[in-house]
């Protein structure tokens, strides 16, 4: 019967678990560099990572990149304020003609 | 020829021998060195590129429609449309003049430079120009450089085209 409890517990913390990761996926900030890329996957559940991710957009925004994010298989927009919830967000450094 | 100078002469090849032998190891390490001061010389992120352009590539691919993905595999461009114009662009493989502008008849007519900034690599500056041009292409545009086609004013792709900038 004690068993038959422990594994109902463990079965539903899974489960709270697993909705809690679809709830909060970790969402990642892409910021190009000469290194091709350098990737911040954030905790959207945790306050201060959120805190700490929309500092870096204000940042990067503010330091002239363009932030976008796919819209579509193929497709994308560019976002102007920041978004937690937005799974994945492509930084580019401003353009200038060649 | 006396024993004595036997002596002297066999100590003199000895000596000489040696010589050359010092001379060679001492002319090998300044090779060796002078090697590894360039190599030194070389930039962090040039040591780094092949691994930043299989990264950059990766992620470029990733954010391609079906359509430019398969074209960027078969001849290492693929076209996009102009968000404001609707014009058709041809993004080459490259960081610099690498977008053609086509007419109707996909020739192209001009050809325009612009990046990011960075020095960045291929895939990022390529996937830069994509998203440049589908979402805010006028104002890409109006940084970028324009080259004009001198002479045949519809050359054939694959052929040889002089590209000048407008004065």
């Amino acid at each position: 019967m004690a068993w038959t409890s422990a594994l109902q517990v463990a079965d539903i913390r899974a489960k709270i678990d697993c909705a809690a990761k679809m709830e909060f996926p970790m969402p990642v900030q892409i910021v190009m560099d000469r290194a091709g890329d350098t990737r911040h996957t954030f905790d959207a559940g945790d306050r201060a990572a959120v805190e700490k991710a929309e500092k870096r957009f204000i940042e990067l925004t503010g330091a002239g990149f363009t932030a976008a994010v796919r819209s579509g298989p193929g497709e994308q927009r560019i976002i102007r304020s920041f978004d937690a919830s937005t799974e994945e967000t492509l930084f580019h450094p401003r353009l200038v003609g060649g | 020829m006396s024993s004595q100078q036997s002596i002297v002469l066999a100590m003199a090849s000895f000596a000489l021998t040696l010589l050359f032998t010092a001379l060679v190891g001492l002319l090998g390490g300044l090779v060796m060195a002078a090697r590894s001061g360039r190599e030194g010389c070389l930039g962090h992120w040039e040591r780094l590129r092949p691994e930043s352009e299989a990264r950059a590539l990766k992620l470029l691919k990733g954010w391609l429609s079906p359509a430019q993905l398969s074209a960027y595999e078969d001849g290492r461009y693929f076209e996009v449309v102009g968000c404001d114009s609707g014009t058709v662009y041809r993004i080459h493989h490259g960081t610099q003049a690498n977008i053609d502008q086509l007419d109707a008849l996909g020739q192209p007519i001009c050809r325009w430079c612009f990046a990011p900034q960075g020095g960045l690599v291929a895939g990022d500056v390529m996937l830069a120009q994509k998203i440049a041009l589908e979402t805010y292409e006028s104002s890409a545009l109006g940084v970028a450089n324009r080259l004009t086609v001198m002479g045949n004013p519809r050359p054939t792709i694959g052929s040889n085209q002089l590209w000048i900038l407008p004065h």
